[in-house]
This record gives C-alpha cells, sequence and structure tokens, in this order.
C-alpha cells in the first residue's frame, strides 16, 4: 500500500537524501559521513514497514479468495501492518521536531 | 476456521436423519404389510455413520452417513389368530421394534445434535474474539 | 485521488462485502422459505466469485513491478465481476426433494448463514482497518 511514507522506500530513493552515501564510501563529505550509518537504518526501516503492508495485503486476498491462510494469520499481519506504519509516523514525527529545534539554535 | 462449521453441519444431518429413521422405525412398530399392500413385515431401518474422506490438507472430517435396513433382525412372532394377516398357524409376524432401543437412540441422536450446534456456536465465538485483535 | 485507495485491497474488499451482504439476502429467502411448497434452494455463486477474485489479483499484479502492489483497475474489475455473478440462482445441492417439491436442508441454510455472516464481519473489520491506516498516514498523526 504506497501511503506517503511507505511510498517512500519503495521507489528508487528520497530526493533529499543521496542514495551513493549508504555504502559509507570515503569519497563522501565529511560532514555527511556521520549521517549514513542512520540513513541506511531509516531506509531499511521504511523498506521494511512497506514489506510489512505487502504482507498484510497478500494475507487479506488470499483470504477473501478462498485460500488456506486462517483468521488469525491475516488479522495479526494487518495489525503488525498497522503498528509498524504508526511506528514509523511517530519516528518521523520526532525527526522533523529535532529538525526544527536545530533549527531555532542557529537564531 | 469456517471448514469447522462444515464439519459440524455434516454431524448435524447425519444426527438428522438417524433421527428420521428411529422416527419411522416407531411409527411402524406393528406394521404388518409393506408398501404394495404385501404381508411383509417392516423391517427395521438403521443408519451407519462413516468418517468422510480425507483431503489432502484436511484437519478436520466430516461424517457421511448410509441408511441400511437392519438384515440381523428377523420379526417376531406373536400368536393371534384373530389377526387379518395371520399364517395358517395363527401366528402373526410383526416388526422386530424395540421401543425402549429406539427411544434410547433417540435421547443420544438428540444430545449428539446439540454436541454439534454447541461446536457452532463456540467457532462463532472464536471468529468473532479474532476480530478483537484489529481493536 | 483515486490511486489512493486502488493500491490497497480496498477495492477487491469492497466487492467481497458487497457479495457477502446480497448473499445474506438469499440465504435468509431460503430460510424463510423452508416451508414453502415448490421452493428451490437458490444462493450466489460463491466458487465463481472465489476465481475471479484471483483473477483480478493476478491481472493486478501483472502490471507491478516485482515486490508492489499494483493498482485495481476498476475497467478490469467491472469486466471480471459482472452483475450475473451478484444474482441468485437456483442450485443443485444434491439434497432430498420432499414431497411438497421443496428441497430444504435446514441445516445447510443455518450453516451457510453463519458461515457467510462471519466472513462479512471480517471482511468489514478488514475494510476499516484499511481505512484506519490510511488516515493515520494522511493526518501523519498515529
Amino acid at each position: 500500500m504506497t501511503t506517503p511514507i511507505a511510498g517512500l522506500g519503495s521507489q528508487s530513493g528520497l530526493s533529499f537524501i543521496d542514495p551513493t552515501l549508504l555504502g559509507g564510501s570515503s569519497t563522501s563529505s565529511p560532514s555527511v559521513q556521520g549521517g549514513t550509518a542512520f540513513q541506511k537504518l531509516l531506509l531499511q526501516s521504511l523498506s521494511q514497514v512497506n514489506d510489512m503492508q505487502l504482507q498484510s495485503n497478500a494475507a487479506v486476498e488470499e483470504l477473501i479468495s478462498g485460500g488456506s491462510i486462517t483468521q488469525v494469520e491475516t488479522l495479526s499481519a494487518v495489525k503488525k501492518a498497522d503498528l509498524a506504519l504508526k511506528m514509523m509516523l511517530q519516528i518521523r514525527n520526532q525527526l522533523l521536531d529535532a529538525y526544527n529545534e536545530l533549527q531555532q539554535v542557529r537564531i | 476456521m469456517l471448514k469447522s462449521i462444515d464439519i459440524s453441519t455434516s454431524g448435524l444431518e447425519a444426527q438428522r436423519q438417524r433421527m428420521n429413521t428411529i422416527s419411522a422405525n416407531i411409527a411402524n412398530l406393528n406394521t404388518t404389510r409393506d408398501a404394495e399392500g404385501n404381508v411383509a413385515p417392516f423391517q427395521r431401518r438403521l443408519v451407519t455413520f462413516q468418517a468422510a474422506q480425507d483431503g489432502p490438507s484436511d484437519l478436520g472430517v466430516g461424517v457421511t452417513y448410509q441408511v441400511e435396513v437392519d438384515a440381523g433382525a428377523s420379526p417376531r412372532r406373536v400368536f393371534d389368530p384373530g389377526h387379518p394377516d395371520a399364517d395358517p398357524d395363527g401366528f402373526v409376524q410383526l416388526p422386530n421394534i424395540d421401543v425402549i432401543t429406539e427411544f434410547v437412540n433417540a435421547m443420544e441422536a438428540s444430545r449428539a445434535y446439540e454436541a454439534n450446534v454447541a461446536a457452532i456456536e463456540a467457532t462463532k465465538q472464536m471468529a468473532s474474539q479474532a476480530l478483537r485483535i484489529l481493536a | 485521488m483515486q490511486p489512493i485507495f486502488q493500491n490497497t485491497p480496498l477495492p477487491l474488499l469492497e466487492l467481497a462485502a458487497r457479495f457477502g451482504e446480497q448473499r445474506q439476502d438469499v440465504l435468509a429467502g431460503n430460510v424463510a422459505n423452508i416451508d414453502t411448497p415448490g421452493y428451490r434452494t437458490r444462493d450466489l455463486p460463491v466458487e465463481e466469485f472465489q476465481k475471479a477474485l484471483t483473477q483480478a489479483m493476478a491481472a493486478r499484479s501483472s502490471h507491478a513491478p516485482p515486490g508492489h502492489y499494483g493498482p485495481s483497475a476498476p475497467v478490469i474489475l467491472q469486466q471480471l465481476f459482472p452483475e450475473t455473478l451478484f444474482r441468485a440462482n437456483e442450485i443443485n445441492s444434491g439434497h432430498v426433494t420432499f414431497q411438497d417439491g421443496n428441497n430444504r436442508n435446514i441445516e445447510r441454510e443455518v450453516m451457510e448463514m453463519t458461515k457467510n455472516s462471519l466472513m462479512q464481519n471480517m471482511v468489514i473489520e478488514l475494510m476499516s482497518a484499511q481505512f484506519q491506516m490510511l488516515q493515520a498516514a494522511i493526518s501523519g498523526r498515529a
């Protein structure tokens, strides 16, 4: 399900983070090198959230088309995807708040 | 989950059919003629149960039933010369149906029917409980 | 705006919910007519509907890159789910026809109604969960 957040992970890259920095190569400039591990973690988490959404969708469809999935498996897959998305949203909100705070510091 | 309702329903049908044969036996307790009017005492019917065929991924299987004529029950002979269907010796051939046995079977069928209904209720409960995962 | 919904299981869930609701009416009619002489048991075509669902899922994933969830195109859905799927037909259940011409089987009818309503509850809860997820993403508030 391509929600605004999950969709970011499934596309070729976030527009504001350069994906070439993910490898932590020595050619990257010092100011962004420290952030590479965190970016990697973030992108991984985003793609994990997306994967859980995909799994949840697959489980729902398996169930309604009479497949051999149990009811409980479907419901827990949906709930897990839901919680993962909400966790991601909170992380995003915290990051934005942190960024705004940092912006204030300069002034 | 929903398959278990199918299975319980096969049990319900089998028990109901059993009740039908028991009712037929009791109703024909003293029947001395068959449907065509020939002198042939009513043969007791009974129902045999068999587990349904196993599918490849079946965890539980339902039940199938067969209505059979009880070949082992030979008619009882009662001395009643005044009866229109008495044979030359004065004996009448009556069905070999014992009311007590039939009633006991009827009670058992009724309890089994209740048990299957309880199983369906339990399944329904489980299904609606499971929805609480989403809440 | 539509792709927001088409990229979720929602279109298929909506179809399943509609099918379930209409089927409940047909099955209730069967139970109500338990004693009607000459009444034949009717039902909606469940297996055909499930086949159509599977086909819709296959059509959708053939348009999407691997690992992605493609959109359910309304045109394809309209083709795969014609109105005939939602019309009740007499079913050949193989059950005994009684002397009044009615091929009743009360256990089967109650069972189908129970299964249908359990499935319907679940489909509706799943739809609600999908909507809630979309809402959480849109409002940015968990």
